[in-house]
C-alpha cells in the first residue's frame, strides 16, 4: 500500500527518519525493554509485552498523531504547500505518502515494538495472559499485536484528514491547530476503543493457541461473536481506511479536482451499520443517535466558508444537479437523520408508553414520542445553523469556539437560568425537545438562524479598490 | 499561451478580481504590475490552477484551467515571493523529489537535478541543506525545483523580493536565458527597472482588472520620439536656450521639438521621429553653441506603461455578488 516508490513517502522518511532521530526512536524503548526485562526475572516476557504495548500507546499519542496532524499544517507554515499541490503527484500517492511518511519513524518505532511482541509471545504462559485495566483488559493474543497497529493507523489517518479537513482552502495554520487535529485523531482512537469495551462482555471463548476455553471480551455485532480484540482491530481497521479515504477526498479537494458528498453519505451508511449491530432490536435508533452525532462533527469540524454556500446557493439558483452533492456534510448527516426517525419512533413506541418518555426527558408536560422526535429533530436542524452562521462570521470558516460557546449557551445556562427563574421545568419546552411548544420554538430558532445565515451570503462584497484600501 | 476572459474572484468578504482579462503570448515574458491589492497574486494563482475563479475562464496553452486542473499543474511552475523550501532536506533532495513528482525515474531525476543545478549555478549547493543557505540562493533552488518538471509556463511572483543587487541581476540572466530556451513566463514586482530589463510585454492591473497591456521595447511607429540630450555640464539658461534653438525649423515653420523638461546638465524634448527632422534639432543646438555630448532616443520603458493613465477606463461593475 505504502510503496517505497512513492516521492512523498520517500521526502518524508528522507526528513523524519534521519540518523540521529531514527537512533532516538529505537534506541530509547530499546532501553526501556532493557530494564524492563532485567527487573522481572520469570515474568519478564509478559513484562516485555507490556512494556512494548505501553511505548507504542505513549509514541502513538504524543509523537505519531502529532506528526500525522501537522502533516499539512507543516507545509502551510513552511510555505511548500503550493509546490506539492503543483507537484504533479496524484492525491492517491500523495495521502499515503503523508500517513505513512509523515509519522514515519513513529511507524519504525511500533514495528521495532511489535517485533518484540512477538519475539517473546511464545514464551508467555497462559496463565500470565491478562495484563491490567490501563490496557482495557484485553488479553495478550496475536490479534492484540494486530490491534496495537489498526488502532495507530486509525489516529493517524483521522489525524492527517481532520487536518486537511480544516486547513483546505486556508493560507496559514492558527496556533495549536497541530494539536487540535491530533486530539480528533487521538479521539477517534480512544472512542473506537471505549465503544468495545463498553459494549463487550466476558465469555468464555476457545483460544486456539492455548487450545482451551479462555475468558475474554467478546462483542456481539449483528450476530456475529468477536474476540475483543480481532473487533478492534477490525473496526479500527475499516474506520482507519474511511478515515484515509476522506484524506484522499479532501486532497482532491486540495488539488482543485471536483469532489462531491457521496464518499461522506457512504460513510455514514457505514456509521449507522456499524452502531445498529451492537442492538440490531433497536437498529434505527441507535442509527438515528449516530447521524445525529455525526451532524454536530460535520457541523463543528468542517470549515463554512461564504464563498463556497454562495457557489452551492448559485448551483440551485441555476438548477444545476450538482447542488444535490455540493452541500455542506452536516446536512446529509441531518437527512438521514430525520430519515431514519420514523422508523426510531416505531421502535420508542413498541418499547416506551408516552408516561416513560415523558419520565426520561425529565418534562412536566404531556408530549407524545412523535412529537418529541420531531422537535428533536428541528432542534438539531437549529444547532446546526447555528454553527454554519459562527462558521460564516469567522475569518477562517472555522467558527467552532464561537459555536461550542452557543450551544452551551442553549443548552446549559439558559436552561438553568429557566429552571431558577421560573422554579420548574416548563419552560424548558422552549430550548429543548421537552413539550408542545418545543416544535414551535426550534422551528421559529431554526427560522432566525437561517435568516442569519442568509444576511452573510447575500452581504455585498467590498470592490477589489475598498478592498485594496482596507 | 495564456488566456484569461473576465474572471471574477470573490474571497469571503472582497471581492478581488472584477473581470479581469489577459492574454500573454508564447515564449515571451510578460510583466504583471499594479498597486497592493490590484489582483496580480490572485489572477496568478487562478493560472496556475492553485485558486478557481468565481466565474469567467482562465485558459493555458488551450487547457481550461477550472474543467481540468491536474493537466495545468503538469505544465506550469509557480513561484511565489516567499519560498517555501524544507530546511532539513538537502538541495540535492529538493530536485530530485521534484523529478521524481514530475514522473521521472530515480536516474533520470538525478540526472536532471545535476543539469538544472548547473543551469542555475547552485551545483556546488547540492550537497547543502536548504538551511544553510542565502536567501539568493534559496531563491534560485525554488526556481530549480520548479524547472524540474520542465514547465510550459513559469509563474514567478515578485521573484525579485529581499534580493540583493548581485542576485537580482543573476535573475534577469536566468529569465533571459530562459526565454532564449523558448520558456513563457509571468512575472510581477514592484521594482519596474528590473522588469524592464527582461519583459517583452507589461500588464497593467488596477482594482481587479486588466487595464492595459502593450509590448515594450522602441517606441512604436509613431509620428513623435522623446529624445534624452546631456549637455557637457550645468548650461545657464538651458530651458530659454533650448526653447530659442528648436522654435523654428520644422514643418511649415512650426519649432523643431518641443522641450519637456530641463535641468543642470540634461533635458528631454520631444521631436518628430523622420530622421531629418532629429538631425536637424542636432545641428539647430549645436549652431546655438549648446555643449551636447549625448543625442539619443529614450526607449519606452514599463514604468510608462505604468504610470499612464489607461486609454479609456473600462465601465463600472456591480459589485452586489
Amino acid at each position: 500500500m505504502a510503496s517505497l516508490s512513492n516521492p512523498e513517502l520517500i521526502r518524508n522518511i528522507w526528513i523524519e527518519c534521519r540518523p540521529l532521530r531514527l537512533a532516538a526512536a529505537l534506541g530509547v524503548p530499546a532501553l526501556l525493554l532493557m530494564i524492563s526485562f532485567t527487573d522481572n526475572g520469570d515474568g519478564a516476557p509478559v513484562a516485555l509485552f507490556v512494556t512494548a504495548h505501553w511505548i507504542i500507546l505513549a509514541a502513538v499519542t504524543f509523537w505519531g498523531a502529532r506528526k500525522a496532524a501537522d502533516a499539512v499544517a507543516g507545509e502551510l507554515r513552511e510555505r511548500t504547500w503550493d509546490q506539492q499541490r503543483l507537484s504533479g503527484l496524484g492525491p492517491g500517492a500523495m495521502t499515503i505518502g503523508k500517513v505513512f511518511g509523515a509519522p514515519s519513524a513513529v511507524w519504525a518505532l511500533i514495528l521495532f515494538c511489535v517485533a518484540v511482541q512477538i519475539a517473546v509471545y511464545p514464551a508467555i504462559q497462559p496463565s500470565n495472559a491478562n495484563f491490567g485495566p490501563l490496557a482495557l483488559g484485553y488479553n495478550i493474543t496475536p490479534a492484540a499485536i494486530v490491534a496495537e497497529i489498526a488502532c495507530a493507523f486509525l489516529v493517524f489517518a483521522t489525524a492527517f484528514f481532520a487536518g486537511l479537513l480544516a486547513l483546505n482552502g486556508q493560507d496559514r495554520p492558527r496556533a495549536f491547530d497541530a494539536t487540535f487535529f491530533q486530539l480528533v485523531g487521538l479521539g477517534a482512537g480512544v472512542a473506537l476503543t471505549i465503544i468495545v469495551q463498553a459494549v463487550a462482555v466476558e465469555k468464555a471463548m476457545p483460544n486456539m493457541i492455548e487450545g482451551r476455553m479462555v475468558e475474554t471480551l467478546v462483542m456481539d455485532w449483528w450476530g456475529l461473536s468477536l474476540e475483543g480484540s480481532l473487533a478492534l482491530t477490525l473496526f479500527a481497521g475499516v474506520f482507519g481506511l474511511w478515515a484515509l479515504y476522506g484524506g484522499y477526498h479532501q486532497m482532491r479537494r486540495a488539488f482543485a479536482m471536483r469532489t462531491s458528498a457521496l464518499p461522506w453519505a457512504a460513510f455514514l451508511v457505514w456509521v449507522a451499520v456499524f452502531v445498529a449491530g451492537w442492538r440490531p432490536e433497536v437498529w434505527a435508533f441507535s442509527a438515528a443517535a449516530a447521524m445525529a452525532a455525526a451532524c454536530y462533527a460535520g457541523a463543528l469540524l468542517e470549515p463554512h466558508r461564504l464563498a463556497e454556500y454562495r457557489a452551492w446557493l448559485r448551483c440551485w439558483g441555476t438548477a444545476d444537479l450538482r447542488a444535490l452533492t455540493a452541500g455542506p456534510a452536516w446536512l446529509y448527516a441531518w437527512i438521514a437523520t430525520a430519515a431514519l426517525a420514523p422508523f426510531a419512533l416505531e421502535i420508542l413506541r413498541e418499547t416506551a408508553s408516552d408516561d416513560d418518555i415523558r419520565k426520561l426527558i425529565l418534562s412536566e408536560i404531556d408530549i407524545s414520542a412523535a412529537w418529541l422526535i420531531a422537535s428533536a429533530l428541528m432542534f438539531l436542524l437549529r444547532d446546526m445553523l447555528i454553527c454554519v452562521w459562527a462558521g460564516l462570521r469567522a475569518s477562517d470558516g472555522r467558527g467552532l469556539w464561537a459555536a461550542v460557546v452557543m450551544l452551551v449557551t442553549l443548552y446549559v445556562l439558559l436552561p438553568a437560568l429557566s429552571t431558577a427563574v421560573a422554579g420548574g421545568t416548563s419552560g424548558l419546552q422552549l430550548l429543548m425537545p421537552m413539550g408542545e411548544l418545543s416544535l414551535f420554538s426550534a422551528a421559529l430558532q431554526a427560522a432566525m438562524a437561517g435568516g442569519l445565515i442568509l444576511v452573510e451570503v447575500t452581504r455585498p462584497l467590498r470592490g477589489p479598490s475598498e478592498a485594496a484600501a482596507a | 499561451m495564456i488566456e484569461a476572459d473576465n474572471l471574477i474572484y470573490d474571497y469571503a468578504r472582497a471581492r478581488a478580481l472584477d473581470g479581469a482579462s489577459l492574454t500573454a503570448p508564447a515564449g515571451e515574458i510578460t510583466a504583471l504590475v499594479g498597486a497592493n491589492g490590484a489582483g496580480k497574486t490572485t489572477l496568478m494563482r487562478i493560472l496556475a490552477g492553485l485558486q478557481r475563479p468565481t466565474s469567467g475562464v482562465a485558459r493555458v496553452d488551450g487547457i481550461d484551467v477550472a474543467a481540468n486542473p491536474r493537466a495545468v499543474h503538469r505544465m506550469v511552475a509557480f513561484a511565489a515571493d516567499f519560498i517555501g523550501l524544507y530546511d532539513d532536506l538537502s538541495a540535492e533532495r529538493h530536485l530530485v523529489h521534484a523529478g521524481r513528482c514530475a514522473g521521472l525515474s530515480w536516474a533520470a531525476a538525478r540526472s536532471r537535478a545535476e543539469q538544472t543545478a548547473e543551469r542555475l549555478g547552485i551545483a556546488p549547493l547540492l550537497p547543502r541543506l536548504a538551511e544553510e543557505m542565502s536567501r539568493g540562493q534559496r531563491q534560485r533552488l525554488a526556481i530549480a525545483q520548479a524547472l524540474m518538471k520542465d514547465p510550459r509556463l513559469l509563474i514567478l511572483d515578485e521573484p525579485a523580493s529581499g534580493l540583493d543587487p548581485e542576485a537580482r541581476r543573476v535573475l534577469s540572466d536566468l529569465l533571459l536565458a530562459l526565454k532564449a530556451e523558448g520558456a513563457t513566463i509571468l512575472v510581477s514586482s514592484h521594482i519596474l527597472s528590473e522588469l524592464d530589463d527582461y519583459s517583452d510585454r507589461v500588464a497593467v492591473m488596477k482594482a481587479g482588472r486588466v487595464t492595459r497591456v502593450e509590448a515594450l521595447g522602441a517606441e512604436p511607429a509613431a509620428a513623435m520620439e522623446i529624445v534624452t540630450v546631456v549637455f557637457d555640464g550645468p548650461v545657464k539658461g538651458l530651458p530659454q536656450a533650448l526653447r530659442d534653438a528648436l522654435s523654428s525649423g520644422g514643418d511649415e515653420g512650426a519649432p523643431l521639438a518641443e522641450v519637456l523638461a530641463a535641468g543642470d546638465g540634461a533635458a528631454q524634448i520631444r521631436v518628430s521621429a523622420k530622421p531629418s527632422v532629429k538631425s536637424a534639432a542636432l545641428a539647430a543646438l549645436v549652431a546655438a553653441k549648446l555643449p551636447v555630448t549625448e543625442f539619443a532616443p529614450r526607449k519606452r520603458r514599463l514604468a510608462d506603461a505604468y504610470f499612464e493613465p489607461a486609454a479609456s477606463a473600462p465601465p463600472a461593475r456591480n459589485n452586489a455578488s
